[in-house]
C-alpha cells in the first residue's frame, strides 16, 4: 500500500472493491440514448476493410528480410563491380602485344623509345622482358627497335 | 491443493460457443481474411459507438469516431498481436479520437478563450442509467473515478483490463474504484442503491 498521504489515489493491493447488485443492475440498464448506425456507415467501414485486405501486403517479417537483403545486394554489387574492373584491367594488359609498349595498336620505333625511357626512369614492367633474361633494360628496347625496323621494311619479295 | 489461476484471456472460449474468439479472428485477419473483420466489426460496433457517444455527447460525432476507430484498427493489419481483451485496445482509441473530434467540432465556433476552457474540460459522459438521480451522482464523481466505475460495471472490463486500457497501475484502478464507490455511497442521490 502506498503510504504517501499526499497521493490522492493511494494504492490498495487488497481485494477488488465490489458494488451492490442493485447499483450494478442500475448501471447496466440500457442507456436512454443509443446511437443508430446507418447501414451506409457499416458499408463504408466494410468497404474500407475489403480494400485494405485486397491490397498486396508486406508483412513485417518480409520488410525485415528486405532490410537484411539490402546490405547483401550492395555487397554483391560491389563484388561484381570489383570483379569487372579486375577483368577490364586484365584485358587492358593483355589485349596489346608485349612489344606495343605505348598501347597504340602497332609496334614501331616509338615503342622502343618509350621502353628505353621507362628503363632509364626505373618505371619498368615485367611484361616487357622480351628476351627473358629476368631484366627489363635497353636490350629489350633493342629487340622492339629491331622488330619495328623489320616491320617497317615489310616482307621481302 | 491450491487452485490454479485461470487465464483472463481469451474471454470467449471456443468451447463455450461456436463463434470464433477475438483472438482467432485477429489471427485470421493477419492472414488477410477480410470476413473476419466483418465479424469483429459487428461484435464490437455498438459498444464502440456508444462509448464514443459517452465521450462526445453527439450522435454524429460518435458515428464519425466509430468509423475512425475501426479504420485505425484496420491499419494495424497485418502484424497486429492481440495480447488482451480487444476492448482494452479499442478503448483508448475511442477516447482519444472522441477528444480530438470534440475539439475539432468546437474549434469552428469558439473564441480562443472558449477553446482553452473547453480543452481543459474532461470528456463528457452522457448519463447512461435511466435514473436521473444516479446519473447526477455519477456526474458528481471526478472524471478519473467515473471512468473506472463505467469501465468496470457498464463495460464489464476486469480491473486488469481497465489498467491496460487506461495505462494506469492496477493498484490505482482499485483505489479509484474504491473511492468512487465510497463517494456514491455517501451521495444521497445514489443512497437507495446501497441499501439492502
Amino acid at each position: 500500500m502506498n503510504m504517501n498521504p499526499s497521493d490522492p489515489n493511494p494504492r490498495r493491493d487488497g481485494e477488488e472493491p465490489t458494488a451492490p447488485a442493485k447499483l450494478v443492475a442500475a448501471l447496466k440498464e440500457p442507456p436512454s440514448r443509443r446511437v443508430f448506425v446507418p447501414s451506409s456507415v457499416d458499408a463504408a467501414v466494410l468497404h474500407a476493410a475489403r480494400q485494405h485486405f485486397a491490397q498486396p501486403t508486406r508483412t513485417r517479417s518480409s520488410l525485415f528480410h528486405s532490410w537484411l537483403a539490402w546490405p547483401a545486394v550492395a555487397t554483391t554489387a560491389l563484388v561484381l563491380v570489383g570483379f569487372g574492373y579486375f577483368l577490364f584491367r586484365q584485358d587492358e594488359s593483355t589485349r596489346f602485344a608485349r612489344e606495343d609498349v605505348n598501347h597504340d595498336g602497332q609496334v614501331d620505333i616509338l615503342d622502343a623509345l618509350q621502353l628505353a625511357r621507362e628503363t632509364q626512369s626505373g618505371d619498368r614492367s615485367a611484361g616487357h622482358d622480351l628476351n627473358g633474361d629476368g631484366h627489363v633494360d635497353g636490350r629489350d628496347a633493342d629487340i622492339i627497335a629491331a622488330r619495328a625496323v623489320q616491320l617497317e621494311k615489310g616482307p621481302k619479295s | 491443493m491450491t487452485a490454479k489461476a485461470l487465464p483472463e484471456f481469451p474471454v470467449q472460449s471456443p468451447d463455450q460457443t461456436d463463434a470464433p474468439s477475438d483472438q482467432q479472428l485477429v489471427a485470421a485477419l493477419n492472414t488477410g481474411d477480410a470476413a473476419a473483420f466483418e465479424t469483429l466489426y459487428f461484435r464490437h460496433r455498438d459498444w464502440v459507438v456508444n462509448l464514443a457517444l459517452r465521450f462526445t455527447g453527439s450522435e454524429d460525432l460518435a458515428l464519425d469516431v466509430m468509423q475512425e476507430t475501426f479504420i485505425y484498427f484496420l491499419k494495424k493489419f497485418p502484424g497486429f498481436r492481440l495480447t488482451a481483451n480487444l476492448k482494452t485496445f479499442l478503448y483508448p482509441a475511442v477516447k482519444n479520437l472522441s477528444i480530438a473530434a470534440r475539439r475539432k467540432a468546437v474549434r469552428v465556433q469558439s473564441t480562443e478563450a472558449e477553446l482553452q476552457y473547453l480543452e481543459m474540460l474532461p470528456a463528457v459522459d452522457v448519463p447512461l442509467a435511466q435514473s436521473t438521480e444516479l446519473a447526477a451522482a455519477l456526474a458528481n464523481l471526478s472524471p478519473d473515478h467515473r471512468e473506472v466505475v463505467l469501465l468496470r460495471f457498464v463495460d464489464d472490463l476486469s480491473l486488469a483490463e481497465i489498467a491496460e486500457a487506461t495505462t494506469i497501475p492496477l493498484g490505482t484502478v482499485k483505489s479509484r474504484l474504491h473511492h468512487a464507490l465510497e463517494t456514491l455511497r455517501q451521495d444521497q442521490r445514489a443512497k437507495e442503491y446501497f441499501e439492502p
